[in-house]
Protein backbone atom coordinates (compact mmCIF):
# COMPACT_ATOMS: atom_id res chain seq x y z
CA UNK A 1 0.00 0.00 0.00
CA UNK A 2 2.99 2.27 0.56
CA UNK A 3 3.53 2.59 -3.19
CA UNK A 4 -0.06 3.68 -3.73
CA UNK A 5 -0.66 6.01 -0.79
CA UNK A 6 1.61 8.35 1.13
CA UNK A 7 0.39 10.99 3.59
CA UNK A 8 2.81 13.53 2.10
CA UNK A 9 1.42 12.99 -1.36
CA UNK A 10 -2.17 13.08 -0.06
CA UNK A 11 -1.59 16.51 1.57
CA UNK A 12 0.22 17.66 -1.58
CA UNK A 13 -2.76 16.71 -3.78
CA UNK A 14 -5.40 18.59 -1.75
CA UNK A 15 -4.59 22.15 -2.96
CA UNK A 16 -4.22 20.93 -6.55
CA UNK A 17 -7.71 19.41 -6.51
CA UNK A 18 -9.15 22.33 -4.49
CA UNK A 19 -7.94 24.66 -7.29
CA UNK A 20 -10.75 23.22 -9.43
CA UNK A 21 -13.42 24.21 -6.87
CA UNK A 22 -14.39 27.32 -8.91
CA UNK A 23 -15.16 25.04 -11.86
CA UNK A 24 -17.36 22.81 -9.67
CA UNK A 25 -19.11 25.88 -8.23
CA UNK A 26 -19.61 27.23 -11.76
CA UNK A 27 -21.39 24.01 -12.71
CA UNK A 28 -23.51 24.19 -9.53
CA UNK A 29 -24.33 27.89 -10.05
CA UNK A 30 -25.16 27.52 -13.73
CA UNK A 31 -27.27 24.41 -13.15
CA UNK A 32 -29.11 26.06 -10.26
CA UNK A 33 -29.89 29.14 -12.36
CA UNK A 34 -31.40 26.99 -15.13
CA UNK A 35 -33.04 24.67 -12.61
CA UNK A 36 -34.71 27.43 -10.59
CA UNK A 37 -36.11 29.22 -13.67
CA UNK A 38 -37.31 26.06 -15.40
CA UNK A 39 -38.52 24.57 -12.11
CA UNK A 40 -40.58 27.67 -11.32
CA UNK A 41 -42.11 27.57 -14.79
CA UNK A 42 -43.01 23.87 -14.40
CA UNK A 43 -44.42 24.51 -10.92
CA UNK A 44 -46.60 27.42 -12.11
CA UNK A 45 -47.88 25.39 -15.04
CA UNK A 46 -48.95 22.57 -12.68
CA UNK A 47 -50.36 24.77 -9.91
CA UNK A 48 -52.46 26.79 -12.35
CA UNK A 49 -53.41 23.72 -14.45
CA UNK A 50 -52.55 25.25 -17.82
CA UNK A 51 -53.93 22.72 -20.36
CA UNK A 52 -51.42 20.67 -22.38
CA UNK A 53 -48.46 22.38 -20.66
CA UNK A 54 -49.47 20.70 -17.40
CA UNK A 55 -49.37 17.22 -18.99
CA UNK A 56 -46.01 17.99 -20.63
CA UNK A 57 -44.70 19.19 -17.25
CA UNK A 58 -45.91 16.01 -15.50
CA UNK A 59 -44.27 13.74 -18.10
CA UNK A 60 -41.06 15.81 -18.12
CA UNK A 61 -40.78 15.78 -14.31
CA UNK A 62 -41.48 12.05 -14.13
CA UNK A 63 -38.84 11.32 -16.81
CA UNK A 64 -36.18 13.51 -15.20
CA UNK A 65 -36.80 12.09 -11.71
CA UNK A 66 -37.01 8.49 -12.94
CA UNK A 67 -33.87 8.30 -15.07
CA UNK A 68 -30.25 8.25 -13.88
CA UNK A 69 -28.39 11.58 -13.94
CA UNK A 70 -25.45 10.01 -15.78
CA UNK A 71 -27.76 8.92 -18.61
CA UNK A 72 -29.19 12.45 -18.82
CA UNK A 73 -25.67 13.91 -18.98
CA UNK A 74 -24.75 11.58 -21.85
CA UNK A 75 -28.03 12.27 -23.71
CA UNK A 76 -27.43 16.03 -23.54
CA UNK A 77 -23.69 15.72 -24.30
CA UNK A 78 -24.19 13.57 -27.40
CA UNK A 79 -27.71 14.63 -28.41
CA UNK A 80 -27.76 18.41 -27.98
CA UNK A 81 -25.20 19.13 -30.74
CA UNK A 82 -27.18 16.92 -33.15
CA UNK A 83 -30.46 18.63 -32.19
CA UNK A 84 -29.04 22.15 -32.49
CA UNK A 85 -27.43 21.31 -35.82
CA UNK A 86 -30.67 19.91 -37.24
CA UNK A 87 -32.65 23.00 -36.14
CA UNK A 88 -30.18 25.83 -36.76
CA UNK A 89 -27.44 24.24 -38.83
CA UNK A 90 -24.86 25.42 -36.27
CA UNK A 91 -22.32 22.80 -35.17
CA UNK A 92 -21.76 23.16 -31.42
CA UNK A 93 -19.82 19.91 -31.09
CA UNK A 94 -16.57 21.79 -30.44
CA UNK A 95 -18.03 23.65 -27.47
CA UNK A 96 -16.57 22.74 -24.09
CA UNK A 97 -18.29 19.84 -22.33
CA UNK A 98 -18.86 22.24 -19.42
CA UNK A 99 -21.83 23.88 -21.19
CA UNK A 100 -23.53 20.54 -21.88
CA UNK A 101 -23.01 19.46 -18.28
CA UNK A 102 -24.57 22.70 -17.00
CA UNK A 103 -27.59 22.21 -19.29
CA UNK A 104 -27.95 18.55 -18.26
CA UNK A 105 -27.76 19.24 -14.53
CA UNK A 106 -29.99 22.30 -14.98
CA UNK A 107 -32.68 20.13 -16.53
CA UNK A 108 -32.24 17.50 -13.82
CA UNK A 109 -32.40 20.08 -11.02
CA UNK A 110 -35.50 21.62 -12.62
CA UNK A 111 -37.31 18.29 -12.31
CA UNK A 112 -36.67 18.10 -8.56
CA UNK A 113 -37.19 21.81 -7.88
CA UNK A 114 -40.48 21.78 -9.82
CA UNK A 115 -41.94 19.34 -7.29
CA UNK A 116 -40.47 21.32 -4.39
CA UNK A 117 -41.80 24.66 -5.68
CA UNK A 118 -45.19 23.12 -6.47
CA UNK A 119 -45.50 21.89 -2.88
CA UNK A 120 -44.38 25.27 -1.55
CA UNK A 121 -46.84 27.22 -3.76
CA UNK A 122 -49.69 24.91 -2.76
CA UNK A 123 -48.79 25.42 0.93
CA UNK A 124 -49.64 29.12 0.71
CA UNK A 125 -53.29 29.40 1.82
CA UNK A 126 -55.89 30.46 -0.80
CA UNK A 127 -56.89 33.26 1.54
CA UNK A 128 -53.62 35.03 0.80
CA UNK A 129 -54.53 35.27 -2.90
CA UNK A 130 -58.03 36.53 -2.02
CA UNK A 131 -56.64 39.08 0.45
CA UNK A 132 -54.35 40.40 -2.27
CA UNK A 133 -57.20 40.68 -4.75
CA UNK A 134 -59.39 42.40 -2.12
CA UNK A 135 -56.58 44.91 -1.54
CA UNK A 136 -56.62 45.72 -5.26
CA UNK A 137 -53.24 44.16 -6.18
CA UNK A 138 -52.62 42.80 -9.68
CA UNK A 139 -51.92 39.09 -10.11
CA UNK A 140 -48.22 39.76 -10.64
CA UNK A 141 -48.03 41.93 -7.54
CA UNK A 142 -49.82 39.25 -5.48
CA UNK A 143 -47.18 36.74 -6.52
CA UNK A 144 -44.24 39.06 -6.04
CA UNK A 145 -45.26 40.58 -2.72
CA UNK A 146 -47.40 37.93 -0.99
CA UNK A 147 -47.16 34.42 -2.41
CA UNK A 148 -43.50 33.99 -3.34
CA UNK A 149 -42.05 35.31 -0.03
CA UNK A 150 -44.24 32.83 1.90
CA UNK A 151 -43.61 29.95 -0.53
CA UNK A 152 -39.85 30.59 -0.34
CA UNK A 153 -39.90 29.88 3.40
CA UNK A 154 -41.59 26.52 2.80
CA UNK A 155 -39.21 25.68 -0.04
CA UNK A 156 -35.95 26.59 1.68
CA UNK A 157 -35.19 23.34 3.59
CA UNK A 158 -35.78 21.19 0.49
CA UNK A 159 -33.86 23.69 -1.64
CA UNK A 160 -30.83 23.31 0.62
CA UNK A 161 -30.99 19.53 0.31
CA UNK A 162 -31.17 19.86 -3.49
CA UNK A 163 -28.18 22.21 -3.60
CA UNK A 164 -26.02 19.81 -1.57
CA UNK A 165 -27.19 16.90 -3.74
CA UNK A 166 -26.41 18.91 -6.91
CA UNK A 167 -22.94 19.77 -5.60
CA UNK A 168 -22.21 16.07 -5.11
CA UNK A 169 -23.84 15.06 -8.43
CA UNK A 170 -21.58 17.39 -10.40
CA UNK A 171 -18.78 14.88 -9.80
CA UNK A 172 -20.36 12.97 -12.72
CA UNK A 173 -19.20 15.78 -15.01
CA UNK A 174 -15.81 14.04 -14.98
CA UNK A 175 -17.40 11.26 -17.08
CA UNK A 176 -17.52 13.63 -20.08
CA UNK A 177 -14.12 15.14 -19.45
CA UNK A 178 -14.94 18.29 -17.48
CA UNK A 179 -11.95 19.28 -15.35
CA UNK A 180 -13.82 19.92 -12.10
CA UNK A 181 -12.59 18.60 -8.72
CA UNK A 182 -13.45 14.99 -9.58
CA UNK A 183 -11.97 15.29 -13.06
CA UNK A 184 -8.77 16.78 -11.63
CA UNK A 185 -8.54 13.98 -9.06
CA UNK A 186 -8.90 11.33 -11.78
CA UNK A 187 -6.40 13.15 -13.99
CA UNK A 188 -3.83 13.56 -11.19
CA UNK A 189 -4.27 9.98 -10.07
CA UNK A 190 -3.82 8.59 -13.60
CA UNK A 191 -0.81 10.80 -14.32
CA UNK A 192 1.02 9.92 -11.10
CA UNK A 193 -0.22 6.34 -10.68
CA UNK A 194 -1.58 7.30 -7.26
CA UNK A 195 -5.34 7.03 -7.76
CA UNK A 196 -5.94 6.11 -4.12
CA UNK A 197 -4.23 9.30 -2.95
CA UNK A 198 -6.03 11.60 -5.37
CA UNK A 199 -9.46 10.08 -4.71
CA UNK A 200 -8.89 10.25 -0.94
CA UNK A 201 -7.95 13.94 -1.26
CA UNK A 202 -11.06 14.61 -3.38
CA UNK A 203 -13.22 12.75 -0.84
CA UNK A 204 -11.90 14.92 2.02
CA UNK A 205 -12.64 18.09 0.05
CA UNK A 206 -16.15 16.96 -0.88
CA UNK A 207 -16.89 16.00 2.74
CA UNK A 208 -15.72 19.39 4.08
CA UNK A 209 -17.61 21.42 1.47
CA UNK A 210 -20.81 19.32 1.81
CA UNK A 211 -20.77 19.77 5.61
CA UNK A 212 -20.18 23.54 5.22
CA UNK A 213 -23.06 23.81 2.70
CA UNK A 214 -25.43 21.82 4.95
CA UNK A 215 -24.48 23.93 7.96
CA UNK A 216 -24.98 27.16 5.96
CA UNK A 217 -28.46 26.11 4.84
CA UNK A 218 -29.38 24.99 8.37
CA UNK A 219 -28.39 28.46 9.66
CA UNK A 220 -30.31 30.18 6.85
CA UNK A 221 -33.37 28.04 7.53
CA UNK A 222 -33.25 28.94 11.25
CA UNK A 223 -33.09 32.66 10.42
CA UNK A 224 -35.93 32.49 7.90
CA UNK A 225 -38.25 30.38 10.06
CA UNK A 226 -37.54 32.29 13.29
CA UNK A 227 -40.71 32.74 15.28
CA UNK A 228 -42.77 30.34 13.12
CA UNK B 1 -31.24 15.27 -36.71
CA UNK B 2 -31.81 11.73 -37.92
CA UNK B 3 -32.89 9.31 -35.23
CA UNK B 4 -31.65 5.84 -36.12
CA UNK B 5 -34.59 3.63 -35.15
CA UNK B 6 -32.75 0.40 -35.96
CA UNK B 7 -29.94 1.34 -33.52
CA UNK B 8 -32.55 2.43 -30.98
CA UNK B 9 -34.36 -0.93 -31.21
CA UNK B 10 -31.19 -3.03 -30.97
CA UNK B 11 -30.05 -0.94 -27.96
CA UNK B 12 -33.51 -1.29 -26.39
CA UNK B 13 -33.49 -5.08 -26.76
CA UNK B 14 -29.93 -5.34 -25.38
CA UNK B 15 -30.91 -3.07 -22.48
CA UNK B 16 -34.04 -5.10 -21.71
CA UNK B 17 -31.91 -8.26 -21.44
CA UNK B 18 -29.79 -6.55 -18.77
CA UNK B 19 -32.75 -5.66 -16.52
CA UNK B 20 -32.05 -8.61 -14.14
CA UNK B 21 -28.51 -7.26 -13.51
CA UNK B 22 -29.86 -3.81 -12.69
CA UNK B 23 -32.59 -5.27 -10.49
CA UNK B 24 -30.00 -7.32 -8.56
CA UNK B 25 -28.27 -4.01 -7.83
CA UNK B 26 -31.54 -2.66 -6.44
CA UNK B 27 -32.80 -5.66 -4.49
CA UNK B 28 -29.40 -6.78 -3.11
CA UNK B 29 -28.54 -3.41 -1.55
CA UNK B 30 -32.16 -3.05 -0.35
CA UNK B 31 -31.87 -6.23 1.75
CA UNK B 32 -28.35 -5.47 2.99
CA UNK B 33 -29.20 -1.87 3.88
CA UNK B 34 -32.42 -2.96 5.59
CA UNK B 35 -30.58 -5.43 7.83
CA UNK B 36 -27.74 -3.03 8.67
CA UNK B 37 -30.01 0.04 8.89
CA UNK B 38 -32.42 -1.68 11.28
CA UNK B 39 -29.47 -2.89 13.38
CA UNK B 40 -28.17 0.68 13.68
CA UNK B 41 -31.68 1.91 14.51
CA UNK B 42 -31.98 -0.77 17.20
CA UNK B 43 -28.70 0.44 18.74
CA UNK B 44 -30.11 3.97 18.88
CA UNK B 45 -33.53 2.85 20.09
CA UNK B 46 -32.14 0.82 22.98
CA UNK B 47 -29.70 3.66 23.81
CA UNK B 48 -26.57 1.55 23.59
CA UNK B 49 -23.74 3.83 24.86
CA UNK B 50 -21.07 5.29 22.56
CA UNK B 51 -21.54 3.03 19.52
CA UNK B 52 -24.55 4.85 17.92
CA UNK B 53 -22.74 8.18 18.25
CA UNK B 54 -19.61 6.82 16.56
CA UNK B 55 -21.72 5.27 13.80
CA UNK B 56 -23.61 8.59 13.35
CA UNK B 57 -20.33 10.49 12.87
CA UNK B 58 -19.09 7.93 10.35
CA UNK B 59 -22.38 8.03 8.41
CA UNK B 60 -22.45 11.87 8.42
CA UNK B 61 -18.91 11.96 7.01
CA UNK B 62 -19.75 9.26 4.46
CA UNK B 63 -22.82 11.21 3.24
CA UNK B 64 -20.45 13.97 2.11
CA UNK B 65 -18.78 11.71 -0.49
CA UNK B 66 -20.47 11.77 -3.91
CA UNK B 67 -21.63 8.38 -5.16
CA UNK B 68 -19.46 8.62 -8.31
CA UNK B 69 -16.33 9.15 -6.18
CA UNK B 70 -17.46 6.53 -3.65
CA UNK B 71 -17.72 3.88 -6.40
CA UNK B 72 -14.39 4.64 -8.11
CA UNK B 73 -12.53 5.08 -4.79
CA UNK B 74 -14.03 1.86 -3.46
CA UNK B 75 -13.08 0.06 -6.67
CA UNK B 76 -9.45 1.21 -6.47
CA UNK B 77 -9.28 0.06 -2.82
CA UNK B 78 -10.92 -3.27 -3.76
CA UNK B 79 -8.47 -3.92 -6.61
CA UNK B 80 -5.46 -3.01 -4.46
CA UNK B 81 -6.45 -4.76 -1.24
CA UNK B 82 -8.27 -7.93 -2.34
CA UNK B 83 -5.25 -10.05 -3.27
CA UNK B 84 -3.09 -9.11 -0.24
CA UNK B 85 -6.03 -9.75 2.13
CA UNK B 86 -6.88 -13.06 0.40
CA UNK B 87 -3.22 -14.15 0.67
CA UNK B 88 -3.08 -13.16 4.35
CA UNK B 89 -6.18 -15.30 4.99
CA UNK B 90 -4.62 -18.19 3.02
CA UNK B 91 -7.42 -18.11 0.44
CA UNK B 92 -6.72 -19.16 -3.14
CA UNK B 93 -9.31 -16.81 -4.67
CA UNK B 94 -8.00 -13.74 -6.46
CA UNK B 95 -9.72 -10.50 -7.46
CA UNK B 96 -10.06 -11.60 -11.08
CA UNK B 97 -12.00 -14.73 -10.02
CA UNK B 98 -14.76 -12.77 -8.31
CA UNK B 99 -17.75 -11.51 -10.30
CA UNK B 100 -17.74 -7.70 -10.21
CA UNK B 101 -21.49 -7.77 -9.42
CA UNK B 102 -20.63 -8.75 -5.82
CA UNK B 103 -18.53 -5.62 -5.51
CA UNK B 104 -21.24 -3.49 -7.14
CA UNK B 105 -23.91 -4.74 -4.71
CA UNK B 106 -21.53 -4.28 -1.76
CA UNK B 107 -20.48 -0.73 -2.67
CA UNK B 108 -24.05 0.42 -3.43
CA UNK B 109 -25.21 -1.06 -0.12
CA UNK B 110 -22.45 0.75 1.76
CA UNK B 111 -23.24 4.02 -0.03
CA UNK B 112 -26.96 3.84 0.83
CA UNK B 113 -26.67 2.75 4.48
CA UNK B 114 -26.90 6.36 5.82
CA UNK B 115 -30.11 7.06 3.90
CA UNK B 116 -31.74 3.77 4.86
CA UNK B 117 -30.78 4.31 8.52
CA UNK B 118 -32.38 7.77 8.52
CA UNK B 119 -35.46 6.42 6.80
CA UNK B 120 -35.96 3.60 9.30
CA UNK B 121 -35.20 5.90 12.24
CA UNK B 122 -37.88 8.32 11.02
CA UNK B 123 -40.32 5.42 10.73
CA UNK B 124 -39.49 4.22 14.27
CA UNK B 125 -40.06 7.75 15.59
CA UNK B 126 -43.47 7.83 13.91
CA UNK B 127 -44.65 5.00 16.19
CA UNK B 128 -45.99 6.63 19.38
CA UNK B 129 -44.21 5.87 22.66
CA UNK B 130 -47.56 4.78 24.06
CA UNK B 131 -47.43 1.68 21.85
CA UNK B 132 -44.29 0.51 23.64
CA UNK B 133 -45.85 1.20 27.06
CA UNK B 134 -49.08 -0.57 26.09
CA UNK B 135 -47.08 -3.60 24.98
CA UNK B 136 -45.03 -3.74 28.19
CA UNK B 137 -48.22 -3.21 30.26
CA UNK B 138 -49.79 -6.19 28.45
CA UNK B 139 -46.82 -8.32 29.49
CA UNK B 140 -45.04 -8.51 26.12
CA UNK B 141 -41.27 -8.84 26.03
CA UNK B 142 -39.12 -6.23 24.30
CA UNK B 143 -38.73 -8.40 21.18
CA UNK B 144 -42.51 -9.09 21.09
CA UNK B 145 -43.25 -5.35 21.30
CA UNK B 146 -40.84 -4.74 18.42
CA UNK B 147 -42.06 -7.43 16.06
CA UNK B 148 -45.78 -7.42 16.93
CA UNK B 149 -46.41 -3.71 17.49
CA UNK B 150 -43.62 -1.48 16.22
CA UNK B 151 -42.55 -3.16 12.96
CA UNK B 152 -46.11 -3.52 11.55
CA UNK B 153 -46.77 0.17 12.24
CA UNK B 154 -43.43 1.18 10.77
CA UNK B 155 -44.13 -0.45 7.41
CA UNK B 156 -46.76 1.98 6.02
CA UNK B 157 -44.70 4.89 7.38
CA UNK B 158 -41.60 3.70 5.55
CA UNK B 159 -43.15 2.91 2.15
CA UNK B 160 -43.19 6.44 0.60
CA UNK B 161 -39.52 7.00 1.46
CA UNK B 162 -38.66 3.45 0.48
CA UNK B 163 -40.09 4.14 -3.00
CA UNK B 164 -37.65 7.05 -3.36
CA UNK B 165 -34.78 4.89 -2.04
CA UNK B 166 -35.48 2.06 -4.49
CA UNK B 167 -35.64 4.51 -7.40
CA UNK B 168 -32.44 6.10 -6.07
CA UNK B 169 -30.78 2.66 -6.04
CA UNK B 170 -31.97 2.03 -9.60
CA UNK B 171 -30.44 5.33 -10.75
CA UNK B 172 -27.25 4.66 -8.79
CA UNK B 173 -26.91 1.25 -10.44
CA UNK B 174 -26.27 3.06 -13.74
CA UNK B 175 -22.98 4.36 -12.31
CA UNK B 176 -21.63 0.83 -11.94
CA UNK B 177 -20.64 1.02 -15.62
CA UNK B 178 -17.50 2.62 -14.13
CA UNK B 179 -16.45 -0.73 -12.68
CA UNK B 180 -17.43 -2.79 -15.71
CA UNK B 181 -20.87 -4.05 -14.69
CA UNK B 182 -23.06 -4.85 -17.71
CA UNK B 183 -26.15 -3.07 -16.45
CA UNK B 184 -28.96 -1.65 -18.62
CA UNK B 185 -26.99 1.40 -19.78
CA UNK B 186 -23.75 -0.44 -20.51
CA UNK B 187 -25.58 -3.27 -22.31
CA UNK B 188 -27.63 -0.85 -24.42
CA UNK B 189 -24.36 0.71 -25.65
CA UNK B 190 -22.88 -2.54 -26.96
CA UNK B 191 -24.91 -2.87 -30.22
CA UNK B 192 -24.17 0.74 -31.23
CA UNK B 193 -20.43 0.77 -30.57
CA UNK B 194 -19.60 0.37 -34.25
CA UNK B 195 -22.15 2.82 -35.61
CA UNK B 196 -21.58 5.42 -32.85
CA UNK B 197 -25.33 6.11 -32.63
CA UNK B 198 -24.84 6.75 -28.93
CA UNK B 199 -27.84 9.07 -28.46
CA UNK B 200 -30.21 6.28 -29.52
CA UNK B 201 -28.60 3.89 -27.01
CA UNK B 202 -28.79 6.38 -24.14
CA UNK B 203 -32.41 7.26 -24.97
CA UNK B 204 -33.29 3.54 -25.04
CA UNK B 205 -31.63 2.96 -21.65
CA UNK B 206 -33.34 6.07 -20.23
CA UNK B 207 -36.74 4.73 -21.32
CA UNK B 208 -36.01 1.35 -19.69
CA UNK B 209 -34.95 3.00 -16.41
CA UNK B 210 -38.03 5.25 -16.53
CA UNK B 211 -40.29 2.25 -17.08
CA UNK B 212 -38.77 0.34 -14.16
CA UNK B 213 -39.08 3.46 -11.92
CA UNK B 214 -42.77 3.80 -12.84
CA UNK B 215 -43.34 0.09 -12.07
CA UNK B 216 -41.60 0.50 -8.69
CA UNK B 217 -43.82 3.53 -7.89
CA UNK B 218 -46.95 1.67 -8.92
CA UNK B 219 -46.04 -1.46 -6.90
CA UNK B 220 -45.15 0.55 -3.79
CA UNK B 221 -48.39 2.55 -4.06
CA UNK B 222 -50.23 -0.78 -4.14
CA UNK B 223 -48.26 -1.99 -1.09
CA UNK B 224 -49.13 1.19 0.77
CA UNK B 225 -52.80 0.76 -0.09
CA UNK B 226 -52.80 -2.83 1.23
CA UNK B 227 -50.52 -2.43 4.23
CA UNK B 228 -51.79 0.97 5.31
CA UNK B 229 -55.42 -0.13 5.42
CA UNK B 230 -55.65 -0.26 9.20
CA UNK B 231 -53.84 3.01 9.90
CA UNK B 232 -55.73 5.49 12.06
Amino acid sequence: MGDYFTWNGFIHFIPKIAAQLPMTLLIVGGSLAIGVLLGLLLAFVRVFSIPVAKQIAIVFTSFVRGTPEIVQVFIVYYGLPLLVQSITGVDIDALSALYFVIVAFGINTAGYLAELFRGALESVPRGQYEAGEAAGLTRGAIFRRIVIPQAAKFALPGFGVNVVYLFQSTSMAAAVGVMDMMGKAANLGSATGRLLQSYAAAAVLFIIISIVLQWAFTLLDKRVTFGR
Amino acid sequence: MEFHWDSFLSALIAGLHAIPQSLIMVIGPFFLCTVIGLAIVALRLFQVPVLPQIIQIVLTVQKGIPLYLFIVFGHVLYMLCFNPVASALHLSVRVGDVNIMYFAVFILSWAFIPMFTEMYWGAVLSVPKGQYEAGYAAGLTRWQVIHRLVLPQMVPAVIPNLTNMLIGLLKASALTYLVGVMDVMNSALQPVMQSYNLVEAYVASALIYWGIALIIEWCMAGCLHVLGRYRA
